[in-house]
């Protein structure tokens, strides 16, 4: 029994350092990894500065939303990010883009969103920058009115054309059945004698013409 | 041996088909030769947005609100971009022939100190060379690509930007526009 006690108290104590090994190794693994993100010296990486919340207010107004955080925060920049080009990739989003450029942009958006900019305040502040080449999709207004309503036109004319050509067409070809018989055919014969032969046939057998030969118009 | 009939034109599909395709042709062609990407900055006319950043080597901070009152060049650059060097050298010598008169400030893209270090050792440094840590401030001029030019006039406003290396006489006519000597 009370060797029993023993070898349970070696037991815990043994189990005790190694949790307290493990506890270590595991907040050194954290540091490390801590230090890792931050920027090797000199290497102008991703420790960013804060925002210019002046000229950010000056561009587009005060902020018209409300700070977000968290998972929100994720969410309503990656949203945002997908609605905006990456100017140096070609035709992607900042969202989808993994260059410097687009990361940055991001951040960017982040860094609004928790400042309590709304979405059109930050739309607004990266054009006010990069023109409205910088959004994915063009505003409805001016020249890109012809992107917005373009397609909408070309569908109606193309029903319209649909419309009156089914309207016009020869009643023949709207039943699919011919009450009127063909009109024969007067088109010269092939070069091949053997095909030619064979038209000659069809021709005496279809329109009664003797030899195949068609008859002489009268004037 | 009898000819085929010839068709008749169909006027109306004619016309309807000239009046999609006139316009869309007239659009294309006046797109032709034109870079799609080069984009007229937003920013020419306004006010530049401020910024306050540390030299390459740690130095202290430049800041454009400082600089009020004298014309200002600054020049987007990356040691990795090729047209980078080329326009080197064209903006050293400018920046030495307008000491005093106008300020040049080089602002380095998305680039590491060594290399910084490299390449102004090798080719000469003529003006502050600045870093942009997280780019924000080439987010705020809209910055596309490197080499780019803004010139900004004493007053703080951008007069005009510059895409691509810029050679002498385009440097030259551009600052003779931010020192007020335009024709």
């Amino acid at each position: 029994m009370k060797r029993g006690a023993l070898h349970q108290y070696r037991r815990r104590r043994v189990f005790r350092i190694l949790l307290a090994i493990g506890s270590a190794l595991l907040l050194l693994l954290s540091l490390a990894a801590r230090a890792e993100e931050r920027c090797a010296e000199g290497e102008a990486c991703a420790e960013s500065r804060p925002l210019d919340r002046d000229f950010v207010t000056n561009l587009v107004g005060p902020p018209r939303g409300r700070p977000l955080e968290g998972a929100e925060l994720a969410a309503r920049t990656h949203e945002i990010a997908l609605r905006l080009r990456c100017p140096t990739c070609q035709g992607s989003s900042v969202a989808e883009s993994p260059s410097a450029t687009a990361l940055n942009m991001k951040r960017e958006v982040e860094d609004l969103l928790r400042a309590g900019y709304a979405p059109e305040q930050i739309f607004a502040y990266f054009e006010a920058a990069y023109g409205q080449f910088v959004l994915l999709e063009p505003k409805a207004e001016g020249f890109n009115l012809l992107v917005w309503i373009g397609p909408g036109i070309l569908l109606l004319l193309g029903a319209a054309i649909l419309v009156v050509y089914l309207r016009h067409r020869p009643e023949d070809e709207a039943e699919g059945a011919s009450p009127v018989p063909p009109r024969p055919s007067r088109t010269a014969l092939p070069d091949d004698e053997e095909l030619a032969r064979w038209v000659r046939k069809v021709r005496e057998v279809a329109y009664g013409w003797p030899g195949g030969e068609p008859p002489r118009e009268v004037p | 041996m009898e000819r085929a009939p010839a068709r008749k034109l169909n006027k109306g599909i004619l016309v309807g088909g000239l009046l999609v395709v006139l316009p869309l042709l007239v659009l294309f062609a006046g797109s032709f030769g034109k870079d799609p990407r080069a984009v007229r900055s937003p920013l020419v006319g306004r006010q530049a947005p401020p910024f306050s950043l540390r030299t390459y080597d740690g130095g202290e901070a430049i800041s454009l609100a400082r600089l009020r009152g004298k014309p200002v060049v600054v020049n987007f650059w990356a040691t990795w971009c090729e047209p980078c060097k080329a326009e080197h050298g064209v903006l050293t010598r400018a920046a030495q022939k307008y000491e005093g008169k106008v300020q040049f400030l080089g602002i380095v893209y998305e680039d590491e100190v060594p290399r910084i270090d490299a390449f102004l050792k090798r080719y000469g440094s003529g003006y502050p060379a600045l870093m942009d840590v997280g780019g924000k401030t080439a987010i705020a001029y809209g910055v596309t690509g490197v080499p780019e030019t803004f010139f900004i006039g004493p007053d703080g406003t951008v007069v005009s930007k510059f895409t691509g290396p810029i050679h002498e006489e385009e440097l030259e006519a551009r600052i003779a526009q931010i020192l007020g000597e335009a024709p």
